[in-house]
C-alpha cells in the first residue's frame, strides 16, 4: 500500500514551457485517450461527489428537480448537538490515527533496523489483520468480551477479578481498540516503506558522534519519517472517519456514535433522510480537506528532507542483543495475539459453532455447522459476485489507472495532471461518502440492482489506489527507455505496451493483489449498493452480524479463505509470469 | 565485416549525385526552452552525409538539449530542424522522433531489462514490419558488427558495461537511420574501456561512411572524432570547425579552454595590418609577438588591450643568459608526468604554465629562465581576444 507516500507532485520541468500550438506535436491516439480517461474519472470520481455536496442541499436528494432547501444543510452545521458530533468524531478518529501510527512506528522500525530471526513470519503476524474485515473482527470480540457473558469476562469472573477489571468491547475505547487493531497494517506499510527509504547511515554517523540509541530515535528518525508519520495519522484518520462498521456493532448499548454512523442510519434505517446523509457526508467531506490542508502546510518545509538517500542508500540492520531479541519477539506475540490471533481463532470458533455459549463444551462445535452456513445458496452465489468483481474491478482500475499516469507522467498533456488530482480524490472522501453519492446518483439508472453497478462503485474507488501504485512504479522507470522506442519507430502509445507496460509488471501485480484483497473486503460501498439480488460476502457477512452472530462468523471465514489463497493465486500467476520473461 | 546498405535509408530518399545534396541536417537559428529559461539560443549547425560533428561544452551549456531538439524529443521554440531536406521541427512544427529516421545512443543506454540482446536491436526492425528472416539476419549482421556475434540469446542485465554499449550502438544503427544522435555514450565507462569504445566508434563511422552527431564535455573525444567541433557556451555556439582549427585558433578563451589547457596572458597591440602584433604587459617593457590576424570581428586597433591564448606546449625554456628573446619567468614548480613535464612560472603578477616533452636537466623550482615561443607556433602567430570585460 504505497498510496500515501508521496503527497508532493514531483515538480515537472516542462509544464511551464511557453504554450503554444504546435503541429504534430501530439498524437491524435494521445488526445482521444485523454478524452476517454477525463469522462471515465469524472464519471466515476467526480460525479459522486459532487453530487453528494448538490444533494445535501436538495428537497429529494434523488430528485434534484424537486428543489432545493438549507435545512439539512442548517442542521449539521450549525446545531450545538450536531457540531458537538462532529467534534468527537474528529477527536475519534485522529486518536485512532495517532494510535496506529505508533504502534505501527515501533513495529516497522523494529523490522527495518533489527536483523530478528524470522523476520517474515513476524510482518505476517503484523499485518494479519489486514485480511480481516473490522465488523468480523468486532463480532469476534463482542462474544469474547462483554460484560457479564463474554468468555473472557466469564474466566476473570471465575478467578475472581472484579468486574471493573474487565474488559468491556461495547465502549467507545472498545471501538477504538479494535479499529487500531485493524488500521496498524495500515500505519506499518506507510512507514516501513519509508523508514527502508532512510539511509542507515545518517543513524550510524548520529551514533558515531556519541549520541545514545533514543536520542538518535527522537532527533534523527523521527523528523526524517515526519511526512510518512504525519501521512499514516491522517489518512488512517480518514478512513476511521468514515468507518460505520464496528460502531454500529459495539455501540449497541448506547455508547458514543461517530458521524459515519449518522450516514449510514439515515441512508438505511427507518428514519431514511438522504438529504441529511448528503450533508453530512458533505460536512465529512470538508474535514477530510481541512487535514489535507493542514497536512500540506506542514510538510511545506519538509520537502527537503524527502530526498534522502538517493544515491549510495545503506540499509544497514542492527544485530540486537539476545534479550533485546526476545523482548521484541514477545512483544510481537503478544500484540499479534491480542490484535489478530485471538480474534481470529474466535471467529474459527464461532463460525463452527451452533450456539453462541461462553464455554467450549456449550458450544457444540462441528465443521460441518461452518459447512452448511457457507453452502446456503446465498452464500454461494455471493462468493461467485464477490470473486468475479475482486478480480475485475482491479483489472479495470489498474487499466484505468496506468491511462492516467501515462497522460500525466509522458504524454503530459494539458489537463493530464489535473486529471490525476480527481482520480486520486477518493484518497480524501471516506468510503461511506463515495458509496453514498454513487447510489443517489445511479439509484434511477437501469444499472441499480446489477452486479455492473456494484462493480463501477468498486471501480471508483480502487482507481486512486491503483494511480498510486502504478504512478510510483512508473516513476521509478526512466523515460529514455521509452524514448529509445520512440527512435526505433515506435508511438509513444505503442511504447507504452511494449516497453513500459512489461516494466512496471512488479507495481502492477501489487497493485492487482492489493485490489484484489480490498475489493473482497470492501464493506462501506459494497453496502449502499448491493441489493438482495446481488448478494457480496461481506455484505452478507453484514447482514448476519446484526441477526446470527454465529453466522457472520461463517462467512468472515469463508471470505478470509477467498482472500488468502486468492492472493496465493495471483501472486503465482504473477511471478509465472515474470519467469516467462 | 558486412557490407550495410546505407543507400536506402527508411525510405528517405537520398539526393540526387548531379544535384547538389541537401544536407543530412540543418538546424537555423535554434532556440529552445525549459520551462521558461532559454536553454539553446539560436544555435546554426550543418552536417553532410558521413560527417560526424561534435557538441562541445560544459553542462548546461544546451548540448543535450540541441540533440533532444534534433530527435524530436524536445520541441523547439524557435528556429528549423531540417533532416535530409525536410523540416522536422520549427516554431510551428514538431514532427513525432519515430517519424524522423534518426536514432539515439542515450548516456544512461536506455536497454530494454525485460528483452534479451535480440530483442533490443530488433525492437526497431519489428515497428517496421519487416519479415523475420530478414529481421533475423539483419540483427546477427549487426551483432557481429559490433562484436557481439552469438550474444543474441542472452538478457541485456548479463553483460558488461562495454558489451551494453554495443548493443545500445547495434540498437541504433540497425535501423539505417540517416543521422545518429549519440548522447555522452561514453560517460559510463571506465577510462580504459572508454578509449577503446572511442576507438571502435571511430572506425566504425569511417568504415560505414555514418552521420554522427555527437554529445559530450570530454574534449579528448572531441578531438578525436569530428570532423567538425561546435563548442557551446550558455546555448549560444561560440565556434564551429575542425578540430585542429579550434584548438589552434580559438576566438575566445571560453573555446580555447574547451579543447584544452591555455595561457591568458595580458597583453596590448603594437601593430596592425596584415602582420599583426602585441606586446606582453605582464612585465614593464615585455617582448612583442606576432599574433594571428584572423580572429573574430574587426581586425585589432594599435594600443588595444588584448589578451593572448597560449597553449603550455607553444612555449619553450631557455636559459636566462640574455641570448634568448622571451618573457622573463621564475620557475615556481616542476611537475614530471612520465610522457611530459609541467613547469609552473611567474612573470609578474601573471602565472604562465609551459609543458614541454622531455624534461630539461636541472631546472628546479627558484630558477630564473626565458620562455620563448615554439618554433612553428610563431609563425602561426598567437590566438588572441578582446580584453573581457568582467
Amino acid at each position: 500500500m504505497t498510496l500515501l507516500q508521496d503527497a508532493a507532485p514531483a515538480p515537472d520541468a516542462t509544464s511551464a514551457a511557453p504554450r503554444r500550438r504546435v503541429r504534430g506535436g501530439r498524437s491524435p491516439q494521445d488526445v482521444v485517450l485523454l478524452i476517454l480517461t477525463w469522462l471515465v474519472v469524472l464519471a466515476l470520481v467526480a460525479g459522486p461527489i459532487v453530487y453528494v455536496v448538490v444533494a445535501g442541499f436538495a428537497e429529494d436528494a434523488i430528485d434534484l428537480g424537486a428543489g432545493f432547501t438549507l435545512d439539512a444543510v442548517q442542521r449539521v452545521f450549525t446545531t450545538a448537538p450536531m457540531l458537538g458530533k462532529l467534534v468527537q468524531s474528529i477527536g475519534f478518529a485522529l486518536v485512532i490515527g495517532l494510535l496506529s501510527t505508533v504502534l505501527a512506528t515501533a513495529l516497522a522500525w523494529t523490522t527495518v533496523r533489527l536483523d530478528l530471526r524470522g523476520g517474515r513470519l513476524r510482518e505476517t503476524l503484523v499485518l494479519g489483520a489486514l485480511y480481516i474485515s473490522p465488523f468480523v473482527t468486532a463480532v469476534g470480540w463482542v462474544w469474547l468480551a462483554t460484560p457479564e457473558t463474554g468468555v473472557i469476562n466469564r474466566m476473570m469472573q471465575s478467578v475472581g477479578l472484579p468486574s471493573w477489571l474487565q474488559p468491556d468491547i461495547l465502549s467507545t475505547p472498545g471501538m477504538v481498540f479494535v479499529l487500531v487493531a485493524h488500521y496498524v497494517p495500515y500505519s506499518y506499510l506507510v512507514v516501513s516503506g519509508a523508514l527502508r527509504g532512510v539511509d542507515s547511515r545518517m543513524e550510524e554517523a548520529s551514533l558515531l558522534c556519541g549520541r545514545g540509541m533514543t536520542f538518535t530515535t527522537l532527533r534523527v528518525v523521527v523528523p526524517l519519517l515526519r511526512a510518512s508519520l504525519l501521512s499514516s495519522v491522517l489518512f488512517v484518520g480518514i478512513l476511521a472517519l468514515g468507518e460505520f462498521s464496528v460502531p454500529v456493532i459495539l455501540g449497541q448499548k448506547g455508547a458514543f456514535k461517530p458521524l459515519s454512523v449518522t450516514v449510514y442510519n439515515s441512508l438505511y434505517t427507518e428514519n431514511q433522510d438522504l438529504t441529511l446523509a448528503s450533508a453530512v457526508s458533505t460536512e465529512l467531506m470538508l474535514v477530510c480537506l481541512v487535514g489535507l490542508f493542514l497536512y500540506g502546510r506542514a510538510l511545506r518545509n519538509a520537502n527537503r528532507l524527502v530526498s534522502v538517500g538517493g544515491r549510495g542508500h545503506s540499509q544497514a540492520k542492527v544485530k540486537p542483543s539476545r534479550a533485546a531479541a526476545v523482548v521484541v519477539w514477545i512483544a510481537t506475540l503478544v500484540y499479534s495475539t491480542i490484535t489478530f490471533l485471538v480474534p481470529l481463532a474466535a471467529m474459527v470458533l464461532m463460525a463452527m459453532s451452533d450456539y453462541l455459549a461462553p464455554t467450549l463444551a456449550g458450544m457444540h462445535l462441528s465443521l460441518s455447522t461452518l459447512w452448511d452456513a457457507i453452502t446456503t445458496s446465498e452464500v454461494l452465489s455471493a462468493a461467485g459476485n464477490s470473486i468475479g468483481l475482486a478480480v475485475a474491478v482491479p483489472a479495470v482500475a489498474i487499466a484505468i489507472s496506468i491511462a492516467v499516469v501515462y497522460l500525466a507522467d509522458r504524454a503530459k498533456l494539458r489537463t493530464a495532471r489535473a486529471l490525476t488530482y480527481v482520480a486520486t480524490m477518493p484518497l480524501a472522501v471516506p468510503g461511506l461518502v463515495m458509496g453514498a453519492g454513487l447510489l443517489l446518483l445511479l439509484i434511477r439508472t437501469p444499472l441499480y440492482g446489477t452486479l455492473a453497478l456494484i462493480g463501477i462503485g468498486l471501480v471508483s474507488i480502487s482507481i486512486t489506489h491503483a494511480v498510486r501504485i502504478v504512478g510510483n512504479g512508473v516513476h521509478q522507470i526512466d523515460g529514455s527507455l521509452e524514448e529509445a522506442s520512440q527512435l526505433c519507430g515506435v508511438s509513444r502509445l505503442k511504447t507504452v505496451w511494449s516497453v513500459l507496460v512489461p516494466l512496471i509488471r512488479p507495481s502492477v501485480a501489487s497493485a492487482f493483489v492489493l485490489l484484489f484483497v480490498l475489493t473482497l473486503r470492501e464493506l462501506s460501498v459494497a453496502v449502499v449498493l448491493s441489493t438482495s439480488g446481488t448478494p457480496l460476502l461481506s455484505v452478507s457477512a453484514w447482514n448476519y452480524a446484526a441477526s446470527a452472530l454465529n453466522k457472520a462468523a461463517a462467512v468472515g471465514v469463508l471470505q478470509l479463505v477467498v482472500i488468502l489463497v486468492g492472493s496465493v493465486v495471483l501472486r503465482a500467476v504473477f511471478g509465472a509470469g515474470r519467469r516467462k520473461s | 565485416m558486412t557490407s550495410i546498405g546505407y543507400e536506402e535509408r527508411n525510405g528517405v530518399p537520398v539526393a540526387q549525385e548531379d544535384q547538389a545534396p541537401a544536407p543530412v541536417l540543418e538546424v537555423r537559428d535554434l532556440v529552445a526552452h525549459y520551462g521558461t529559461t532559454p536553454v539553446v539560443k539560436g544555435v546554426d549547425l550543418t552536417i553532410g552525409e558521413g560527417e560526424f560533428v561534435t557538441l562541445l561544452g560544459p553542462s548546461g551549456c544546451g548540448k543535450t538539449t540541441t540533440l533532444r531538439c534534433v530527435a524530436g524529443l524536445h520541441q523547439v521554440t524557435g528556429g528549423t530542424i531540417s533532416i535530409s531536406g525536410r523540416t522536422v521541427a520549427d516554431a510551428a512544427t514538431h514532427v513525432r522522433p519515430e517519424r524522423r529516421s534518426v536514432n539515439m545512443v542515450f548516456q544512461s543506454f536506455a536497454l530494454w531489462p525485460h528483452m534479451t540482446v535480440f530483442g533490443n536491436v530488433a525492437y526497431g526492425l519489428k515497428a517496421q514490419h519487416l519479415p523475420r528472416a530478414e529481421i533475423t539476419a539483419r540483427v546477427e549482421e549487426m551483432l557481429d558488427l559490433v562484436g557481439l556475434a552469438g550474444y543474441g540469446p542472452r538478457p541485456v542485465s548479463s553483460l558488461s558495461g562495454g558489451q551494453q554499449q554495443r548493443v545500445v550502438l547495434a540498437r541504433g544503427l540497425v535501423t539505417r537511420p540517416t543521422l545518429l544522435l549519440l548522447d555522452e555514450p561514453l560517460s559510463n565507462l571506465d577510462t580504459e574501456l572508454r578509449t577503446r569504445m572511442r576507438t571502435e566508434i571511430h572506425a566504425l563511422q569511417r568504415r560505414l561512411n555514418l552521420t554522427m552527431l555527437y554529445v559530450t564535455h570530454d574534449r579528448a573525444e572531441a578531438l578525436s572524432l569530428s570532423d567538425k567541433v561546435v563548442v557551446l557556451r550558455d546555448g549560444i555556439a561560440q565556434q564551429v570547425g575542425p578540430p585542429d582549427e579550434l584548438y589552434d585558433r580559438p576566438v575566445n578563451r571560453f573555446v580555447a579552454e574547451a579543447l584544452g589547457p591555455v595561457n591568458v596572458l595580458p597583453a596590448e597591440v603594437v601593430e596592425g595590418g596584415s602582420r599583426p602584433a602585441a606586446r606582453l604587459t605582464t612585465v614593464d617593457g615585455g617582448p612583442v609577438l606576432p599574433i594571428a590576424a584572423q580572429s573574430a570581428g574587426s581586425p585589432p586597433v594599435v594600443g588595444e588591450p588584448i589578451e593572448l591564448l597560449v597553449r603550455p606546449e607553444s612555449l619553450v625554456l631557455h636559459p636566462g643568459d640574455g641570448a634568448h628573446d622571451g618573457i622573463d619567468v621564475e620557475v615556481t614548480l616542476v611537475e614530471y608526468l612520465g610522457n611530459r613535464t609541467e613547469f609552473t612560472c611567474r612573470s609578474g603578477a601573471e602565472t604562465i604554465k609551459i609543458e614541454l616533452a622531455r624534461r630539461p636537466g636541472g631546472v628546479e623550482a627558484g630558477d630564473r629562465l626565458v620562455a620563448g615561443w615554439h618554433a612553428g607556433a610563431e609563425s602561426a602567430g598567437a590566438a588572441w581576444q578582446r580584453t573581457e570585460t568582467r
